[in-house]
């Protein structure tokens, strides 16, 4: 148990840190690989739980997270960028510069600490520490998707959003019943095809994924 | 339960048929009627009575409350599915239009069936997972026209609609987890049974739980402050789209605080969730009734409308009395049939005028006096004038509120004043639009009758 206790308590430090890791990268391919590793260990902590609880519904949801979210998503990101210019892809426009960023990610981690600690939260596994992570990745999720000007970059921040509370669910809730994790699953890949049509066509109309001319609708 | 069944299976098998089918009037025609049958049997279900039923473990629940959605829902697909009809006329000379009806009529279908399935489940996570599908298959038909401006309102659209679903599945995880020291660790995360185990579960977590939900659903709905991506969906949408994003997509995510709503009522007190209702309740009505007076734009002015609505409904959820709730289910229904209206007489004049400007439009009486006096009604009835349906169900509400022993004398006041400040600028705009003397260059006549005859069909009485 304590073996299975420190490798949990390692997956969801790696996760984090793939967390933070988002807010340093300024190219669309190290955000998508970043968010392929992400998944990685989020499954990795979903198999952990699951040899904790001997709950074989973990090992389908970490399989599904690993053909869907570590493979598949990303295979289809690089697709919808595989036709972009270099410039657009290599250096993404920033509302908030990587220092301020990295500083407000510390800020909201705490914030998500503070939060969960008051709640009587139960689990098999790191309950308190794993959904205070959960919760950390998506506030850092929307922090990273509200300050980088670029749609591939708001979607990939949209879908860390769905792993920290993917992340958050297997540590307080792993007895959730595996027909409603599969159905979030089949959202979120339905989710990534709808976004890509719409990157597509935006891309096509203004030969960029930059999101400084979406200002025409206000009022 | 079989109309319950038929009622989803219609719709879902119409979306597969109308993106197969290769010639557009066939698949207009089988969605017309697929509209009309989901109408049909949305009827017999009102008839069949209200006693809660549920059956597959409760994915599929039928309730009192669920009936009142389904049949919302069933308005607005059915009338929309003839509306259509006219909308897409005047577009059939285009090269691609087989392609275009092909995906709007499948996106059309599959809409409706993710919209009629939210209020039909008895499981949270079902229920979730339905509403996300609606963002996603809705966002496509908004930015379906592929313009500029509708490719920005859709990425705006599905970007904060997933981000405040994510807060909702948020919610949806911590009231399961509230409930998991009295209800086993692992279990069927289904409404009723967490509703009749409420004073068991961990209130701190559900406080919270229901807070995320209010957020993350409320953003769907369209409350103040997440709403900003609601005017612009509404107005760069087709109009038979506008008309389903208002009428039913709103009411259903409402729909869902208020099933949170009764779970934090019993597991809290009244008091927690009542005053974050208020808050963002009458946050919603007072922007909307501002933005309402200062508007150019007719499909943005009802967009408005519909965030002032569910300011409505929050604030009648709040009351909590049952004649408040009365009041908000009939609110429901009264707003989906009036809305629809208005947005099929918006789409009638957008397409016989070309334009989404208020200040471009004058006379319609002359023009098109049918379309024009259409468009008048359905503005009085949203404003919440006699003898609309609209007017009964918030005074219903009104009542609901201010019957209380003690009083919720400020609130229902203060409703009053809002609801009738966004009156003045809905009624100060249409009147400008209807009356007074058309442009000498326009010629008469109404656009298409398929566009007319549905909406005169929205029922107005109570």
């Amino acid at each position: 148990m304590p073996v299975l206790v420190a490798a949990g308590g390692l997956a969801i430090a790696l996760v984090i840190l793939m967390q933070f890791g988002l807010l340093r990268s300024r190219a669309t391919s190290g955000q998508t690989w970043l968010y392929s590793f992400e998944s990685l260990f989020v499954a990795a902590f979903s198999t952990i739980v699951g040899l904790a609880t001997g709950n074989g519904e973990l090992y389908v949801l970490a399989g599904v997270t690993l053909v869907a979210k570590v493979a598949l998503v990303p295979w289809l990101v690089f697709r919808l960028t595989s036709g972009l210019e270099e410039r657009v892809k290599d250096e993404v426009p920033l509302s908030l510069g990587v220092p301020s960023s990295l500083i407000s990610a510390l800020l909201l981690t705490g914030i998500a600490f503070a939060a969960a600690v008051r709640l009587p939260l139960a689990g098999p596994l790191l309950p308190s520490s794993g959904f205070a992570m959960g919760l950390a990745v998506v506030l850092i999720g929307f922090l990273f998707t509200i300050t980088r000007l670029n749609t591939i970059s708001q979607l990939l921040g949209i879908l860390t959003v769905e792993n920290g509370i993917f992340l958050g669910t297997v540590a307080i809730a792993p007895g959730l019943p595996l027909l409603v994790g599969l159905l979030i699953l089949f959202d979120v890949l339905m989710a990534v095809l709808v976004f890509g049509v719409l990157v597509r066509f935006l891309a096509m109309r203004h030969s960029t994924v930059t999101t400084s001319h979406l200002k025409e609708l206000a009022g | 339960m079989e109309p319950l069944i038929a009622m989803l299976v219609i719709p879902l098998a119409l979306g597969l048929a109308s993106y197969a089918s290769p010639r557009p009037r066939a698949t207009q025609a089988l969605t017309l009627g697929g509209g009309l049958a989901v109408l049909a049997l949305s009827a017999l279900l009102v008839a069949q009575g209200t006693s809660p039923r549920s059956s597959m473990g409760g994915l599929l629940y039928l309730d009192s409350l669920s009936v009142v959605l389904l049949a919302a829902v069933a308005i607005v697909y059915a009338t929309s599915s003839v509306f259509a009809i006219g909308y897409l006329r005047s577009e059939e000379r285009a090269g691609d239009f087989p392609r275009y009806v092909r995906s709007f009529y499948s996106l059309l279908n599959f809409f409706a069936f993710t919209l009629l399935l939210v209020p039909a489940t008895d499981n949270l996570g079902l229920l979730w997972a339905a509403l996300e599908l609606t963002t996603i298959v809705s966002a496509l038909m908004v930015g379906l026209e592929g313009t500029d401006s509708a490719l920005e309102a859709a990425w705006k659209y599905i970007l904060i609609a997933s981000a405040g679903l994510a807060l909702a599945l948020l919610a949806v995880v911590l009231l399961y987890a509230s409930g998991t020291p009295s209800l086993g660790s692992s279990y069927q995360p289904r409404w009723t049974a967490l509703l009749g185990n409420a004073d068991r579960l961990q209130p701190r977590t559900v406080s919270l739980a229901f807070l995320l939900a209010l957020i993350g659903f409320g953003t769907k709905a369209g409350l103040v402050p997440m709403h900003t991506w609601l005017p612009d969906a509404h107005s760069e949408g087709p109009t038979p789209v506008s008309a389903l994003l208002s009428g039913a997509l709103l009411a259903d995510a409402m729909y869902a605080v208020l099933r949170f709503n009764a779970i934090a009522v019993r597991a809290l007190g009244p008091d927690f969730s009542r005053t974050l209702l208020l808050v963002f309740g009458f946050a919603s009505l007072l922007l909307s009734a501002l933005f309402v007076l200062r508007q150019h734009n007719f499909k943005r002015l009802l967009a408005y409308s519909s965030i002032e609505h569910m300011g409505v409904l929050a604030v009648g959820t709040a009351f909590g009395s049952p004649l408040a709730s009365y009041g908000v289910a009939l609110h429901v229904l009264t707003h989906a049939a009036t809305k629809s209206m208005a947005f099929y007489g918006a789409g009638s004049i957008l397409r016989k005028l070309k334009t989404r400007e208020i200040g471009k439009v004058k006379g319609l009486l002359h023009i098109a006096p049918a379309t024009g006096l259409l468009f008048l009604a359905a503005a009085l009835a949203l404003s919440g004038l006699p003898p609309f349906g609209v007017f009964r169900s918030e005074f219903l509400i009104l009542a609901g509120g201010s019957s209380r022993a003690g009083g919720w004398f400020v609130p229902a006041a203060l409703l009053i004043a809002l609801v009738n400040l966004a009156f003045l600028g809905v009624f100060r705009y249409t009147n400008g639009m209807v009356l007074g003397a058309p442009p000498a260059s326009v010629r008469r006549g109404e656009p298409s009758r398929w566009m007319m005859g549905v909406a005169l069909a929205g029922d107005q009485r109570p």
